[in-house]
């Protein structure tokens, strides 16, 4: 469950950092593009140095998305090592075998097909 | 175990192609700081006419005239604000001769060069001087 949190946020993570990268990027072409109309250099100062500002926030944010991305790569070779080296084998454990309730509905893995299924327990 | 490392394979692709896509591109270099030169080393004295004016003398250098179109001129008068005095001057100086000489003053003075593109370039220092009525 740590695991799996942990692989989603870093992952999420990653993905939030790079739209922002993104989006940074579009506003300084638009900058960019007002930057060259500008006609005295007061204005153009003001936006090149915007433009510098959204420049480090961008490649702060490829730095983050970097940094995310990577870890995410770590969490989930880690689970993967977790599942194939650090624990027992559990066994088959057919689910209906430990619910006794009438109605069941649940993830269910049979040789090589994943599926939900529907189960009704009869009397 | 075969899908595990397909899985594995798969992921790690995946990781280098976010990695890899989108990458930082380069700004553009600014042109403001270069494009029309500035004026520099600002120099100010002043006289007075026979018709009772005063007569503020300013000059001032470039150090280089690619894109430069004329100069214009600021002024300030008792600390106000600075409002456009003259423009279009194409010599690196000018004469101010349009205040009375009946009281004094406190004069300051920026200049900008503005280029054949018609952009206005960085204003010069300041220079400030003070003038006291002679009659």
């Amino acid at each position: 469950m740590g695991i799996s949190l942990a692989f989603y946020g870093t992952a999420l993570s990653a993905i939030i950092a790079h739209n922002n990268a993104q989006g940074r990027e579009d506003r300084i072409k638009v900058l960019t593009q007002d930057y060259n109309t500008k006609g005295n250099y007061n204005d153009a100062e003001k936006v090149w140095q915007t433009i510098l500002g959204e420049k480090e926030n961008r490649d702060n944010d490829y730095d983050r998305r970097s940094i995310f991305t990577w870890l995410a790569v770590g969490v989930w070779l880690y689970n993967i090592v977790d599942v194939i080296f650090l624990t027992g084998d559990q066994g088959e454990n057919e689910f209906s075998h430990n619910n006794n309730s009438i109605f069941n509905f649940n993830f269910m893995e049979h040789n090589n097909f994943n599926g939900i299924a529907l189960k009704l327990n009869l009397p | 175990m075969k899908n595990i490392f397909t899985t594995i394979l798969l992921f790690l692709a995946g990781s280098f192609y976010l990695n890899s896509c989108g990458k930082a591109e380069d700004i553009i270099s600014p042109t403001h700081y270069s494009r029309v030169p500035r004026a520099v080393n600002l120099s100010i004295s002043y006289d007075t006419t026979s018709t009772g004016k005063y007569l503020v003398m300013i000059n001032w250098a470039v150090e280089s005239t690619n894109n430069l179109k004329d100069f214009e001129i600021y002024r300030s008068v008792n600390n106000s604000n600075f409002f456009f005095l003259f423009g279009g001057m194409t010599s690196a100086n000018y004469v101010d001769s349009s205040l009375a000489n009946t009281s004094d003053y406190s004069l300051a003075y920026f200049v900008n060069g503005r280029g054949i593109d018609r952009f206005v370039g960085q204003s010069s220092d300041t220079i400030k001087i003070s003038v006291t009525k002679s009659f």
